[in-house]
């Protein structure tokens, strides 16, 4: 099965309980939420995730490149099959990560996305989708094993991420 | 509506705006925010003009002594590189209408238009208070840089715990702004200043017990970032507390890698 990450803002905003936020309706969403669904000329950016996860820790190590602080990395998880069950389409895009294999290879988009397509896409994902959080000490690892291995361009990276990575 | 105040606002509007003979548009202008400013582009690279420089300082610095209220000059705190082109700026966010006389910066120019004195007043609590409004008016992204965190991170680096001491009574202030205290709880586990970390991970501990899981799971945004052995018996109680699963397992889980940490 096939899988789609999608990079959060926060997590937070989809794992809260009753008890956390007991004026949302059961099965709804927080509105902050969606700033997790930021769109870009009404694309929404995904990574294509390989059946056995194989390529999950270089996905994160992508995008975890890409920002400027060594901070954790919250993503969802969502069935690629299902959200294409939904109507939603996939298209290969490049992504922009300082990873250029990763961004040819796993980069996808959900392009023509309305309000009403990303509401129903958020509460799809609060049901279904499986939230992860990846810790910074992890991440770090990662990008070190990843930048040895060439598959992550250091000279893309942020000069304060390489610093703090002593890379 | 204006962001400066009036009496700062119609000295400096009555100032001509600088053509280059090159150009055709005026490089420094009035833009529709009240706002004194020169074009987009040439923000980071354009040095003052000399002759934008002593006679324009000395009414300004005249006009805010006079009005005795505030402006944010924010470069001069966000980025010690882009004074020299910066200090003019005044960001959209200028806090002076909103909470008047929490800085007042003197900033003297020579001739050249180099900086031959700059003087901070209101202490280190107010220049705080001044970051914390004006970072109201931002969007966050996530593992991003904002004029927030290079802010915080540059009043941390100057003034150590007593600038702990203000971020913390100003993110425990009722009029603190929820978003702001989280970035802030974030961006204390990021920095990396030594001589501050025992206080900042004091910080994060409290707010790892807020009653907001918003704010708790910022806390441990940071605790996450400095990732120190120290930190385990602060997680240790904040497990006893925490009853949201998700945050749970991360509290769970960062323990198990501190634990096995060399």
């Amino acid at each position: 099965m096939a899988l789609l990450l999608r990079k959060l803002e926060s997590k937070v905003c989809w794992t809260a309980t009753a008890e956390d936020a007991p004026w949302l309706s059961t099965g709804d969403v927080q509105a902050d939420a969606l700033k997790s669904l930021r769109t870009k000329e009404n694309a929404l950016s995904l990574w294509h995730i390989e059946d056995d996860k194989g390529n999950l820790d270089q996905v994160v190590a992508c995008l975890g490149a890409a920002r400027q602080a060594l901070q954790l990395i919250d993503y969802a998880l969502l069935d690629a099959e299902l959200i294409e069950e939904l109507g939603f389409v996939l298209q290969r895009t490049a992504g922009d990560t300082p990873s250029a294999g990763a961004n040819q290879a796993w980069h996808r988009e959900i392009k023509q996305l309305s309000v009403s397509k990303i509401a129903t896409l958020a509460h799809w994902m609060a049901a279904h989708a499986e939230f992860c959080r990846t810790p910074a000490k992890h991440l770090k690892s990662l990008l070190r094993s990843e930048v040895s291995a060439g598959r992550i361009d250091r000279e893309r990276m942020d000069q304060g991420l390489r610093d703090k990575l002593s890379l | 509506m204006s962001i400066i105040p009036k009496s700062i606002g119609d000295r400096l509007r009555a100032l001509p705006s600088i053509t280059d003979p090159q150009d055709a548009e005026p490089r420094y202008q009035w833009n529709s925010a009240a706002t004194y400013r020169w074009r987009e582009e040439e923000r980071d690279e354009a040095p003052l003009p000399a002759q934008f420089g002593s006679a324009f300082i000395a009414l300004l610095v005249q006009a805010i002594d006079e009005s005795l209220e505030t402006m944010s000059l924010d470069p001069v705190i966000r980025n010690k590189g882009a004074v020299t082109s910066g200090l003019l700026w005044f960001s959209s966010q200028a806090i002076c209408e909103r909470n008047p006389r929490e800085i007042l910066l003197r900033i003297v120019w020579s001739e050249t238009g180099a900086i031959s004195s700059m003087v901070v007043r209101g202490g280190v609590a107010r220049q705080v208070r001044g970051v914390f409004l004006n970072a109201r008016e931002e969007v966050f992204e996530d593992g991003m840089h904002s004029q927030f965190s290079r802010s915080l991170i540059a009043l941390v680096n100057k003034y150590g715990k007593e600038a702990l001491r203000a971020i913390s009574s100003e993110m425990s202030s009722s009029s603190a702004d929820v978003d702001v205290v989280c970035e802030a709880l974030k961006w204390l586990g990021v920095m990396t200043d030594k001589g501050t970390a025992e206080e900042r991970l004091k910080i994060l501990g409290e707010y790892l017990l807020h009653g907001s899981l918003r704010v708790r799971d910022a806390a441990f945004c940071g605790i996450d970032a400095m990732a120190v052995r120290e930190a385990i018996p602060i997680l240790q109680e904040a497990l006893g507390e925490e009853r949201n699963p998700s945050l749970r397992r991360d509290v769970e889980r960062l323990l198990s890698i501190l634990a096995t940490a060399r």
